[in-house]
C-alpha cells in the first residue's frame, strides 16, 4: 500500500516536535493515541484514559484525574503507564512546541526560563513543579493553571500530549533520546496505535509503516477485510501519474495544473477547519496604525481572489470558518472589514507613510494553497487603491517570519499564512494571536498593550465558560477585537483538500484538520489471500 | 566580416534575435505578448501567460549568462595572465587550483555557494546581493576554471611562437609583450571562451534552480522550467514545458554553434 | 615512474583540497548567533552545527571525519545521516553510474558513426544540431518524460531508465569528438593503404582505426564520468532514487552543513578514483603514454 504524502515528516519524535507539525501529523495519528480520542462528530470520546474526573481545587485550577485502561500494550509488550504521560509531558515542555503546553500548572514558569536561557538545575526544577504527576501506574493527575473548557478535546488530537515509552527514554541523554525517534530499527520507537514506524529514508523520502498487532486500538474490520501489513508513506512530485498508473493508492491532488486540466472521477474535496490570511506587522508605520490595516482589508476583494484557481473556493473574511461550532452568525460578520473599495480608497487617500513600498513575504513552493497566484493578486488589488507591495517567495518562510533584525522586530509588512485549526473548537483559531502565539505580528505592543489584554481577557472568559452560548458570544467578540478593531489580519478564504483514493481501501480520508487519517485504514481481502489466511 | 566562418554567424544571429526578441515581447511590450498569447496561461500563476513568463524567463537567462559567463571569461583570463607571467611555483599553484574547481561538477558547486551566499544574505551579510546576483557571483565562481586552463595552454603555445620570442630579445617585457603581442592573437580566442561559457552558466542555474535551491526572482528560464515541470505529466502540459525549452535549446544551439566555428578556426581569425 | 606519481600526486591532492575548502566555507555561515531571536535555524540544526563542525576547536576541520569513522550521526537527527548510510547511497548512485557508462560509450560510437556518414550527404546540419539540442535539454526534462511510465516499477527500472537520460547527453559529447578523431584516421594513409589491400571496411575500422581513437575516448572519460555523476542527481530527484544525489540536494535544502562537507569530499574522492582508473586503463592500453613516461 503506498501513499503519496506532500511533505516527509520533519521528526518523528512527537514530544519533541516541530513547528511544521502538519506534515507529522499523518504519522503520529497512526502509530500514537491521545488520553481521548474524538468520534466522528468530533466528541471527545475516552481513548487511552477509560474515564476522568474534573474538578476545581482552592485556588481555581481545574484538576483532571485519568484512569487510564490497564489493557493497553506498547508494541513491544510492555504495559503503558501513567509514568509515560509524564515522562512525554515533561519532554514536550521542552521540545519546538512547548508553548502548546502552556496552559498546565506551573508550565508557563518553566517555558519562562527556557526563555531567557536559565541553567539547567532551574529548568529541570520547574519542570518537576509542573502540574503532571503519575498517582500510582494507571491513575494520571494533570493540573491546569485556568480552567480550559477545550482540554480534553486538545489531548485527543494534539500529538505533543501523546505519551512516551518512559521505559525505553530514561537514562538516555538527550542526542540519544532524538536518535530514538528519528532513526527507527529493531521495533523502535514503540506504538500505541494499530501501525508503527519501521523505517525512514531519508534520501528515498519514505517512511514505512507496518501493522501492530500489539494495538488495544485495533483497525475496525468488517467481514472480508484485513488491516494493511506494509503502508508506505512516500513523496512523489508526479503523484497524480502515478496513481492514474495504479502504482500508488492514494495522492493529494494539490496542483493546480491537475486540478485544472481534467477532474477526475475519484476526486475528493474535503473542505477543511482552516483559514488562509494576511498578516500586517504591526510594529512598523504605516501598518502600526489600525485604521490603515483596516483599510488594506476592505481594499481586497476576495471573491476576484480565489476566482478561477480552484475547483471550488470559499472565499472569506472571517476567522473562523462557518462550519464551525460557534462561529460568528452572517450579521456579525458584516461588522467585519469586508471588500468596499470605495471605503478602502477613500480611508487611504489622506493617510501618510503609504509612499514606501510593503514587503509582503509567503511561503516558496507548491501546496495546495495556490499561494504564488494568491500572492501577485494581493499585490494587484492593492496597486489599485495607490498601495506598492513587493512580493517575496521565501523557502525559509518560518524562520523569516520569526526573525528579528537590527533595525526593527521583523523584516516585512505582511505575509501569507494557513492556520489550521487542530480540533473543532474556536479557541484553536484563537491561540496563535495570544500574547505567548506564534502570530509574529506584534500586536501585543498595540494601544499599549491594552486591545491585547482584552483579547486575553475574553477568550480566559470563553474557555473557562461552561455556558456555550455565552462561550459563543465572548468567542465572537474576540474575533470583533482581532479582525474588526484592530485588523491585526485579513483573513482571505477557508482552503479546502483534494485528494484520490482507491476504492479497495476504506478508512482512508483526510480529516478536517488536514490530516490523512490512517487510524482505520484496511483493505478488502483479495478472494485467493483470502483462503490462504484462513486457519 | 568575412573572416567568421557561416555556422558561427548562424549562431550569433540566432543569439542576437533571442535577445532582442526577449527584449522587445518580455520587456516593452509585455502587454502585447500577455494578450496574444496562443498558448494560454499557466496553470500554477493563471493570471500570466506561458509567453510572458518564457520570454521574461528568456530575457533573465540571458543576462545571467551573459554577465556570468564574462565575469568568469575575465577572471580566468586574469587567472591565466599572472599565472603565466609569474611562472615557476605560482604557476604551479594556479594550476593544482584550477584543477580542484574543474573536476567537481558545476551543478554542486553552484548548490554549495548558493548554500553559502543564501545564509549569508539571510544574516543581512549578503553584500546587497540579491538573488540575481548572487547566483552570477556563484556561477562566476564556479567558472573560471574553464578558461583560466585554455587561456592558460593558448598562451603558452602563443608563446612559443617565433614573433613573440623576437619581441622578448627585443627586449619587450612581460606585461608589453602580453599587451601588444599576445593579446590581438587571443582576443577572438576569448570571445569564443566566452560563448561557450553561456550556455554552460544558463543550463547550470536551471539545474539548480531545478533543485528549488536557488531563488531567481524574476523567474529564469530555468526556474520556470523546474517549478513549472510537473505539468509535463497533464494532458496538455507540454504547451506550458515546451516553449520554454525550446528557447532553451535555441539558446544553447546559437551559443555553441558560435563559440565552435570561432574556436576551431583561430587561425583563420588572426 | 617519477612522472607517474606526479600525476598520482596531482590528482590525489584534490581530497585534502576540496575537504579543507568546503570545510572552511559551511564554518563560515552564520547559522549560529549568540541571542536566541536572531537565529535563522532551529536549535536543532545550531547545535549540531557546532557540534558536527567543532566550530571555535583546535583541529575542527577534522571533527566531521572523526565523527564519520566512529559510525555517529552527522547533522540533526531528524535530516542527518551516518556513515554508513552514506556509503550505501554513493554505492547506489556508482551503480546507476557504471550503468550510464557503457550507454553513453555505446551513444558515442554510435553518433559517431552515424555523424561520418551524415558528414558526406544533406545530413551535415544534423552533425551541429544533435549535440546543441543534447547540451541545451536538462537531465530532468527526459526524466520527466520518462517518469510515470518506470517509477515505482522496480526490477531496476527506474535505476536503467536514470542510467539512460544521464547518458543522453555525455554521450553525444563524447561521440562529438571520438567522430572528429575517427575523421583524422580515416583520411591517413594507412587506412587507405588497407583499404586498397582489400581489407573490408569494418575490419579496418575494428582492427586499425579504432585502437588510434582509444586515447581520444580515454581523454574524455573523465568529464563525461563526471557529467554522469552530475546528471544523475536530477534523475534520481525526478524518478525517486534514494541515492547519493538525492541525499546531497536534501542536505543542502535542509542546511545539513557537516554533510554537505563530507558529501562534497566523499564525491571528489570518487572523481579522483575515476580519474585514476582512467590512468591505469591509458596506461594499459595506450603505448604512447608508457613511452612519454619512461
Amino acid at each position: 500500500m503506498k501513499v503519496v504524502v506532500p511533505a516527509m515528516p520533519t521528526t518523528l519524535d512527537w514530544s519533541h516536535s516541530d513547528p511544521e507539525s502538519w506534515a507529522n501529523y499523518p504519522v503520529m495519528l497512526a502509530t500514537q493515541r491521545g488520553l481521548t480520542q474524538l468520534g466522528s462528530d468530533h466528541s471527545v470520546q475516552p481513548g487511552l484514559a477509560e474515564r476522568w474526573e474534573r474538578s476545581r481545587d482552592a485556588d481555581g485550577r481545574e484538576v483532571y484525574v485519568f484512569h487510564l485502561r490497564q489493557d493497553v500494550h506498547w508494541s513491544d509488550g510492555s504495559l503503558l503507564t501513567a509514568r509515560d504521560f509524564v515522562v512525554g509531558w515533561r519532554r514536550s515542555l521542552r521540545g519546538r512546541e512547548r508553548g502548546e503546553m502552556a496552559d498546565l500548572e506551573g508550565a508557563s514558569e518553566a517555558l519562562a526560563l527556557q526563555e531567557r536561557l536559565a541553567p539547567e538545575a532551574e529548568v529541570r526544577a520547574a519542570l518537576e513543579r509542573v502540574g503532571v504527576e503519575a498517582v500510582d501506574a494507571h491513575t494520571l493527575k494533570v493540573t491546569l493553571a485556568h480552567p480550559r473548557s477545550y482540554f480534553l478535546a486538545r489531548v485527543a488530537n494534539v500529538y505533543i500530549f501523546y505519551p512516551a515509552p518512559a521505559a525505553d527514554l530514561e537514562g538516555r541523554s538527550d542526542e540519544a533520546v532524538r536518535d530514538y525517534f528519528d532513526r527507527p530499527r529493531d521495533g523502535r520507537p514503540l506504538a500505541l496505535g494499530p501501525y508503527r514506524v519501521e523505517s525512514w529514508d531519508r534520501a528515498g523520502e519514505r517512511v514505512r509503516l507496518v501493522h501492530n498487532p500489539r494495538s488495544a486500538f485495533p483497525v475496525p474490520l468488517d467481514p472480508g477485510e484485513t488491516p494493511v501489513p506494509v503502508i508506505t508513506l512516500m513523496k512523489s512530485e508526479i503523484g497524480p501519474a502515478l496513481y492514474e498508473r495504479g502504482r500508488v493508492d492514494f495522492v493529494f491532488v494539490d496542483s493546480a495544473a491537475a486540478l485544472r486540466v481534467r477532474r477526475p472521477d475519484d476526486l475528493q474535496r474535503e473542505p477543511l477547519l482552516s483559514t488562509y490570511y494576511l498578516a500586517f506587522n504591526t510594529e512598523t508605520p504605516p501598518l502600526d496604525r489600525p485604521e490603515v490595516r483596516r483599510a488594506l482589508s476592505r481594499a481586497l476583494d476576495r471573491e476576484a481572489l480565489m476566482a478561477g484557481l480552484l475547483p471550488a473556493a470559499r472565499p472569506s473574511h472571517v476567522l473562523l470558518p462557518p462550519e464551525l461550532p460557534g462561529a460568528a452568525t452572517a450579521e456579525e460578520a458584516t461588522r467585519l472589514p469586508h471588500y468596499e473599495p470605495e471605503r478602502a480608497r477613500a480611508e487611504l487617500a489622506g493617510l501618510a507613510g503609504l509612499d514606501r513600498p510593503l514587503r509582503l513575504i509567503y511561503r516558496a513552493g507548491d501546496n495546495f494553497v495556490p499561494e504564488v497566484a494568491i500572492a501577485e493578486r494581493v499585490v494587484a488589488q492593492l496597486a489599485k487603491v495607490g498601495v506598492q507591495v513587493v512580493l517575496e517567495a521565501r523557502s525559509d518562510f518560518t524562520a523569516e517570519v520569526s526573525r528579528r533584525t537590527a533595525q526593527g522586530p521583523r523584516a516585512y509588512d505582511l505575509y501569507l499564512r494557513r492556520l489550521g485549526g487542530d480540533y473543532a473548537h474556536p479557541n484553536t483559531f484563537f491561540t496563535l494571536f495570544e500574547r505567548e502565539g506564534n502570530h509574529q505580528t506584534g500586536w501585543e505592543t498595540q494601544g499599549g498593550g491594552e486591545p491585547m489584554r482584552r483579547f486575553e481577557q475574553l477568550l480566559e472568559s470563553a474557555d473557562a465558560e461552561s455556558d456555550e452560548a455565552r462561550a459563543r458570544a465572548s468567542y465572537v467578540q474576540a474575533q470583533e477585537v482581532l479582525i474588526g478593531e484592530q485588523a491585526v489580519i485579513a483573513p482571505l478564504y477557508h482552503p479546502d483538500r483534494y485528494f484520490r483514493a482507491r476504492d479497495s481501501l476504506s478508512g482512508l480520508d483526510v480529516d478536517p484538520f488536514n490530516f490523512l487519517a490512517l487510524r482505520t485504514l484496511r483493505q478488502a481481502a483479495p478472494a485467493a489471500k483470502q483462503a490462504e489466511g484462513t486457519p | 566580416m568575412n573572416a567568421i566562418p557561416p555556422r558561427a554567424r548562424f549562431g550569433f544571429v540566432l543569439l542576437v534575435g533571442l535577445g532582442l526578441l526577449s527584449l522587445v515581447a518580455g520587456r516593452l511590450f509585455p502587454d502585447w505578448l500577455a494578450s496574444s498569447c496562443p498558448l494560454g496561461v499557466d496553470p500554477t500563476r493563471p493570471d500570466r501567460t506561458v509567453c510572458e513568463l518564457a520570454f521574461g524567463g528568456l530575457w533573465v537567462s540571458l543576462a545571467v549568462g551573459l554577465v556570468a559567463g564574462a565575469l568568469s571569461t575575465l577572471i580566468g583570463l586574469v587567472v591565466a595572465a599572472v599565472a603565466r607571467l609569474a611562472g615557476g611555483p605560482l604557476e604551479q599553484v594556479v594550476l593544482r587550483a584550477v584543477d580542484a574547481v574543474f573536476a567537481l561538477p558545476d551543478v554542486l558547486v553552484v548548490m554549495v555557494l548558493q548554500l553559502a551566499g543564501q545564509s549569508l544574505s539571510d544574516a543581512g551579510l549578503g553584500g546587497g546581493l540579491g538573488p540575481f546576483g548572487l547566483m552570477v557571483v556563484s556561477l562566476s565562481l564556479v567558472g573560471w576554471a574553464g578558461p583560466a586552463r585554455m587561456f592558460r595552454n593558448r598562451l603558452a603555445t602563443l608563446e612559443g611562437q617565433e614573433f613573440v620570442a623576437a619581441a622578448r630579445a627585443l627586449g619587450g617585457g612581460g606585461l608589453h609583450v602580453l599587451r601588444v603581442h599576445l593579446w590581438p592573437a587571443l582576443r577572438p580566442f576569448a570571445l569564443a571562451v566566452f560563448l561557450s561559457r553561456l550556455p554552460t552558466a544558463i543550463l547550470t542555474e536551471s539545474t539548480v534552480s531545478f533543485f528549488g535551491i536557488a531563488r531567481m526572482e524574476p523567474m529564469s528560464l530555468g526556474r520556470y522550467l523546474g517549478t513549472s515541470y510537473a505539468a509535463l505529466i497533464y494532458e496538455g502540459g507540454g504547451r506550458v514545458v515546451l516553449p520554454a525549452w525550446a528557447l532553451l535549446v535555441l539558446l544553447v544551439l546559437g551559443a555553441s554553434l558560435a563559440s565552435q566555428a570561432l574556436s576551431a578556426s583561430p587561425r583563420k581569425a588572426s | 615512474m617519477r612522472t607517474v606519481l606526479q600525476r598520482l600526486a596531482r590528482q590525489l591532492v584534490l581530497v585534502p583540497v576540496v575537504a579543507v575548502a568546503s570545510y572552511f566555507l559551511m564554518a563560515m555561515l552564520p547559522l549560529t548567533t549568540e541571542s536566541e531571536t536572531k537565529r535563522q535555524v532551529s536549535p536543532e540544526l545550531a547545535a549540531s552545527y557546532r557540534r558536527d563542525l567543532g566550530i571555535g576547536e583546535p583541529l575542527g576541520f577534522l571533527r566531521p571525519w572523526e565523527k564519520l569513522f566512529r559510525g555517529e550521526r552527522l547533522g540533526t537527527s531528524a535530516q542527518g545521516i551516518t556513515g554508513d548510510e552514506l556509503v550505501r547511497k554513493l554505492s547506489g548512485s556508482v551503480g546507476v553510474g557504471l550503468m550510464a557508462l557503457p550507454l553513453a560509450l555505446a551513444w558515442a560510437l554510435g553518433f559517431a558513426l552515424l555523424r561520418t556518414r551524415w558528414r558526406k550527404g544533406r545530413w551535415a546540419v544534423l552533425g551541429d544540431a544533435v549535440p546543441a539540442v543534447a547540451f541545451g535539454t536538462p537531465v530532468f526534462i527526459p526524466a520527466l518524460l520518462v517518469a510515470p511510465a518506470v517509477v515505482e516499477r522496480g526490477h531496476l527500472l527506474p535505476e536503467l531508465c536514470a542510467a539512460l537520460v544521464t547518458s543522453l547527453w555525455p554521450g553525444i559529447f563524447l561521440g562529438t569528438l571520438v567522430g572528429d578523431a575517427l575523421e583524422t584516421e580515416l583520411s591517413r594513409d594507412y587506412v587507405r593503404t588497407a583499404l586498397g589491400k582489400g581489407l573490408a571496411p569494418g575490419a579496418v575500422l575494428r582492427r586499425h582505426v579504432l585502437p588510434n581513437v582509444m586515447p581520444a575516448l580515454l581523454d574524455a572519460v573523465g568529464p563525461v564520468a563526471t557529467a554522469l555523476l552530475a546528471g544523475s542527481f536530477a534523475a534520481e530527484r525526478v524518478l525517486g532514487l534514494p541515492y547519493f544525489g538525492q541525499l546531497y540536494v536534501l542536505a543542502v535544502l535542509n542546511k545539513q552543513v557537516a554533510v554537505v562537507v563530507v558529501a562534497t569530499t566523499t564525491f571528489a574522492s570518487l572523481l579522483v578514483v575515476v580519474s585514476l582508473g582512467i590512468e591505469a586503463v591509458r596506461y594499459w592500453v595506450d603505448p604512447r603514454s608508457r613511452e612519454a613516461r619512461a
